[in-house]
């Protein structure tokens, strides 16, 4: 079935839309790193990068960041290890409890629980 | 199946299993026990009574729970009418655009949930991105978007926009390419095709998209937080609120069981008619 070029104009434009608007609040983030106000109201009158400067200067934020770092990196090691040999389990071989082992390797995917099974404050 | 491959089979599985069994199941089995012990009690020596739950009810907060079921009940089905043109088109129409399209809306993934919503915050409060621009256009301007239930519910519609597409678009590549071809050979409309074609041949990927997206929005609380104010609360931010504040566990241990109990019958009713291998566009040999 030939798709008209009405329909497909219609749908590229539709999907730049939705771009757009995945990225728009990001844009407003960037604005507001580079206004010089300290009390954010648009349209900015001012810039500057000194917001910048204040982060990458600050003992503190680089000690966060270090900590985020290093978290991520062990969590990805671990995670890809764990996720590894389960995704081998279920692609490579055809054992009894492969069907009870899928479903229940998806379950917590429905991670309604996650957050609040731990009640990790940083999980929103 | 030989034995070694049995064998290897479980071994592999192993060490996600034992993960899970400590990591997910005996903190849910916790909280489980929890739920039933008397009020702001900190460990399980206690006989169980059930005035958690009488709680649950008498307290009110069976309406943060109705709340968060409702909105994304709402956001799930206006994630699927949204979803679905864009989904088809990455199949059918975008072509070497698809890819382009995948990479931008992961891209938005890396950038955390709190960090996009507070973009959201910035673009639609009073002196924000669209009222200060509309202001400095116009010279009138108007109060700011946010702190009220539509803006929520579109929260929840942005945030869980991916983990509706990408199973759509896993479901719509599903339908074999004949099918709606013969169909419209045999004289069927474009409605009928949509609706008696590729409706229900996609809807493994309708299944996964929506339980994701509902499920998650079912247990979303930055939403609320950061775009509604408080204009709602919604059961996750109870189940916060009891567990800090309120320093209740028991409250937050039952208020969470019953969120747990409602979603996940739901999940497992899902799960049960679906099978990752038809997901995955394999068959079982």
């Amino acid at each position: 079935m030939p798709v008209p070029r009405w329909m497909r104009v219609l749908l590229g434009s539709y999907g730049v839309v939705i771009m757009l608007l995945l990225y728009l609040p990001l844009v407003a983030v960037f604005f507001a790193s580079i206004s010089k106000a300290r009390y954010l109201s648009f349209p900015i009158r001012r810039y500057s990068g000194a917001w910048y400067g204040e982060a990458l200067g600050s003992a503190t934020v680089r000690d966060l960041l270090l900590t985020s770092l290093l978290v991520a990196a062990i969590v990805t090691v671990v995670s890809v290890v764990l996720g590894y040999f389960a995704a081998l389990a279920f692609a490579r071989y055809r054992w009894r409890h492969r069907r009870l082992f899928q479903k229940l390797v998806l379950l917590p995917i429905f991670c309604v629980f996650r957050r609040i099974v731990t009640n990790d404050s940083d999980a929103t | 199946m030989s034995v070694r491959e049995r064998r290897l089979g479980a071994f592999c599985a192993a060490p996600i299993t034992l993960f899970l069994a400590l990591g997910f199941l005996a903190p849910l089995l916790v909280v489980a026990a929890f739920s039933v012990m008397p009020s702001r009690v900190f460990d399980l020596a206690h006989v169980p009574d059930f005035s958690a739950f009488v709680e649950f009810v008498q307290q009110g907060y069976w309406k943060s729970l109705a709340w968060s079921i409702g909105m994304a009940a709402i956001a799930t089905l206006i994630l699927f009418v949204v979803c679905w043109p864009l989904a088809w088109a990455m199949v059918h129409v975008f072509g070497r655009f698809t890819q382009i399209i995948t990479a931008l809306v992961v891209v938005t993934l890396i950038v955390s949930e709190n960090i996009r919503l507070f973009g959201w915050s910035l673009t639609l409060m009073k002196g924000g991105m669209i009222e200060g621009m509309w202001r400095s256009w116009t010279g009138a301007g108007f109060d700011g978007l946010l702190y009220n239930v539509p803006v929520i519910v579109f929260g929840l519609v942005y945030v869980y926009l991916p983990f509706m597409l990408f199973p759509l678009v896993q479901g719509i590549a599903m339908v074999p390419a004949d099918a709606p071809h013969a169909a419209a050979d045999l004289g069927a409309t474009r409605r009928q095709v949509l609706l008696e074609i590729e409706l229900p041949l996609a809807s493994p990927g309708i299944l996964v998209g929506s339980l994701l997206s509902f499920v998650l929005a079912a247990g979303a609380v930055a939403e609320s937080k950061l775009l509604g104010g408080q204009a709602v609360i919604v059961i996750s931010d109870d189940v916060e609120t009891a567990f800090t504040y309120g320093q209740n566990w028991p409250l937050g241990s039952a208020l969470a069981i019953v969120l747990i109990v409602l979603v996940g019958s739901l999940a497992l009713f899902a799960l049960a008619r679906l099978d990752l291998d038809t997901v995955m566009g394999r068959a079982e040999r």
